[in-house]
């Protein structure tokens, strides 16, 4: 067969059509970032969200790294969605923290950004670090790979704040010895902390101050006798090294499980590099967990109490992601952790402590405020708003453990934020003891002062659904080991929120070291533990939930 | 002649001649040696088989229903029922996840139905018979008997299609035999089994007075 002349023209015509088409169409390697609306439920098939990856939730919105190839399928669906950027490669994303939406579109000055929310931006240059041409009142988290929550567009979008009532329901017996650890909080020792870790002058990462500092902290838990580490880790382009200073007391009953209470104490200020003191950002934060490391130190909990000090917040949160996905990596069993930034300052008064969750951490503002109200009441404003990323906890929301943050004002009110005027005599120290007092006997109430009788261990709870041809009802079987000791039986207790609320589901003491719970409702979750009951009739700690 | 026109008139066709079968005088009915009767009131027992292996599993052994129908027939071989049949069956949900001992938890369900259809009846000399189709309107209600849980109460259509052999034994008084499929699916709401419905296979007899 011959090809004539026209014929292979037209063919080489139409080859090279395709070959620039090729050429100039997305790479199907590329990923975009995406800002997907969190929306009313809308069906998504898994072949979609598969290759998606999920970077941050925020209380409106995910944002995603997804192929570029997928696009075109994206927007055959209902989703509401835009394109942040057309691609990733190599980019370092920050997300930028302001009150004025102008002070985030003025970022656009230095590279680029996108206001995500009211407050929230994304920015970007070309360069890996930006902490240093940021402006100083600007706070940052440095966005990077997949986070552990469930990237799920069936979640409507939540950004609301409710003030709990003060008399708020107790979900635990009154302790006396909570009562006198919290008595023992000192206005003192914690002014003593705040002007100590302010005479480093500036506590900025990446200067000798600041691991000076950092030093100052390790040698304050090693007084007290705490097991204590220092845990380096490099950040920024320039290869930095600081440290975490973490101080241990083993848990009694329950080691793997741990409280986490933590602050950064690293500064930063127009004038880093020489005079950022930081008081309220964040020596008030850092004086509290030393100071509640102090008293704690002489008690004995059930569950593990981690004291830790973050290095490089004010670069990015670097520190607390160091720790928190190294912690999801060797699987710790977190309870929580309470997270304080700025508790010193008081633009009024009284003034209210701002208490900041996610969806999955409000059990753990519950019980927080259940806490303060029970030994140390205070006024606290309760938010759940994933948006709020700008501090040590959102690590952890992103690890999928639960977290909450204690600071005076979301927005900022202090103005002598990120200035080197944020020294100690701008504090209200009544009030920073009292948000160090609600914390010591929230982590105290979480960690549990170990009891004469030890509480059951090794709780699992399995369920088997029993249906009718119309309706279907739960059996949950608990099991445990039996506690040591001269034990006469166990109490069970049930809730429907986490950690929260529990009340007795058994009748009559438990005597064998199983229990059924049945007929519950199939589409309810159900959380448990257990107490033993020794001969003197005296009841032990709660065991470890089960769900 | 237009395509809808002419697709219209075949129904028709189909129709009549169909009519004309199950109505119609010799040579289709040559063998035919006695007329229908005009009506008849037949009461039957049966056993019924569920065909969800879920109900079967709780509700063990046979459904036993008792059904009333009055039957009227509108043309020589063509006639219409309307019935009322009562079924109900105790049965148990079985808990057992050793260490906790195992539980059981006695169970009744009613599912009284109405049902209205419409058929078609061959005599011939002592036999009837007859094929029919139709719907039904079917409330159930299952109870926890010893547990307090709320009774679940709803309805259902279904359809059904039925076959019957009945004998003339002494004048007006017939031996009957039924079999019946009953098509029940239920609302996927409610449903608990993914493939959960009360379908079922019936095989009953009785008697029957025609007129």
């Amino acid at each position: 067969m011959t090809t004539s002349r026209p014929s292979c023209l037209k063919l080489g015509a139409v080859l090279a059509a395709l070959l620039v088409i090729l050429s100039t169409a997305p790479q199907s390697s590329d990923t975009v970032l995406l800002r997907f609306d969190k929306q009313q439920p809308v069906v998504v098939p898994s072949a979609v969200t598969g290759p998606m990856v999920a970077i941050q939730e925020l209380a409106t919105a995910w944002l995603v790294e997804a192929p570029a190839s997928l696009l075109p399928r994206l927007r055959t669906l209902r989703l509401s969605f835009e394109v942040l950027d057309a691609t990733t490669e190599g980019k370092a994303y920050f997300l930028v923290f302001a009150p004025q939406a102008e002070q985030i579109e003025g970022l656009a000055a230095f590279g680029n950004v996108r206001l995500l929310e009211k407050g929230v931006g994304l920015f970007w240059s070309n360069t890996d670090e930006v902490r240093e041409i940021v402006p100083a009142d600007i706070s940052l988290k440095r966005l990077s790979g997949p986070i552990s929550a469930r990237l799920s567009f069936l979640t409507p979008g939540r950004a609301r704040a409710v003030e709990r009532p003060l008399r708020a329901q107790a979900y635990a017996p009154f302790d006396p010895r909570i009562a006198e650890m919290v008595g023992q909080v000192s206005s003192a020792r914690i002014l003593d902390s705040v002007a100590n870790l302010q005479s480093y002058q500036t506590r900025y990462a990446s200067t000798s101050n600041c691991e000076a500092s950092g030093t100052y902290i390790y040698d304050f838990f090693r007084q007290y006798g705490l097991q204590t580490d220092a845990d380096y880790f490099t950040f920024s382009a320039s290869n930095y090294t600081t440290s975490n200073i973490i101080a241990t007391i083993p848990g009694q009953v329950s080691p793997d499980r741990v409280v986490i209470v933590c602050a950064h104490y690293d500064s930063y200020s127009n004038q880093a590099k020489t005079a950022a003191p930081g008081a309220d950002d964040n020596a008030s934060g850092t004086a509290a967990v030393m100071e509640i490391a102090r008293i704690l130190a002489g008690y004995q909990f059930d569950f593990t109490i981690k004291f830790i000090g973050f290095s490089a917040e004010e670069w990015g949160l670097y520190g607390s992601k160091h720790y928190a996905q190294a912690a999801r990596q060797r699987g710790e069993d977190i309870l929580g952790v309470i997270n304080m930034d700025m508790i010193g300052y008081a633009d009024r008064l009284p003034e209210d402590l701002d208490l900041i969750v996610n969806d999955r951490s409000d059990w753990l503002g519950n019980k927080y405020v259940a806490s303060a109200t029970m030994y140390a009441p205070l006024a606290i404003l309760q938010a759940i708003n994933a948006s709020v990323t700008g501090s040590d906890h959102s690590p952890f929301w992103d690890q999928g453990y639960s977290a909450l943050l204690g600071i005076e004002d979301i927005p900022l009110k202090n103005p002598y934020y990120h200035k080197p005027t944020d020294t100690v005599d701008t504090l209200n120290l009544d009030f920073a003891t009292a948000v160090t007092r609600a914390s010591l006997a929230a982590v105290a109430e979480l960690a549990q002062p170990s009891s004469p009788v030890a509480p059951p261990t090794g709780i699992q709870a399995r369920s088997q659904t029993v249906r009718s041809l119309f309706t279907s009802r739960k059996m949950v079987v608990l099991t445990w080991n039996p506690s040591p000791g001269n034990i006469a039986g166990y109490h069970v207790y049930r809730t429907l929120t986490s950690h929260t609320g529990y009340q007795r589901a058994n009748a009559a003491l438990v005597r064998q070291p199983y229990y059924v719970d049945r007929l519950l409702r199939t589409d309810v979750t159900y959380y448990y533990v257990v107490t033993a009951v020794d001969a003197q009739g005296r009841e032990s700690n709660y065991s470890v939930e089960v769900r | 002649m237009k395509k809808a026109t002419r697709a219209r008139a075949r129904h028709w066709l189909m129709a009549g001649v169909l009519l004309a079968i199950t109505s119609g005088p010799a040579p289709l009915r040559a063998q035919t040696t006695s007329k229908p009767p005009r009506a008849a009131v037949l009461v039957t027992f049966g056993a019924m088989r569920p065909l969800e292996s879920a109900v079967r599993g709780l509700y063990r052994g046979a459904f036993v229903p008792v059904t009333i129908e009055g039957d009227f027939h509108l043309l020589r071989n063509l006639f219409v029922f309307g019935s009322a049949r009562f079924l109900g069956r105790n049965g148990e949900v079985v808990f057992n996840m050793p260490p906790a001992p195992e539980e059981r938890f006695p169970l009744r369900v009613s599912l009284p139905s109405v049902r209205m259809g419409g058929g078609v009846a061959f005599p011939w000399q002592k036999w009837l018979f007859s094929a029919g189709a139709g719907l039904s309107y079917t409330r159930y209600e299952e109870k926890w008997t010893t547990e307090d849980i709320p009774v679940a109460t709803g309805h259902i259509y279904g359809v059904i299609a039925q076959g019957g052999v009945d004998y003339r034994v002494y004048k007006r008084l017939w031996a009957v035999g039924r079999f019946e499929y009953s098509y029940t699916p239920m609302d996927e709401t409610r449903q608990v089994f993914p493939t959960f419905d009360l379908s079922g296979i019936s095989v009953s007899g009785g008697v029957a007075v025609r007129f």
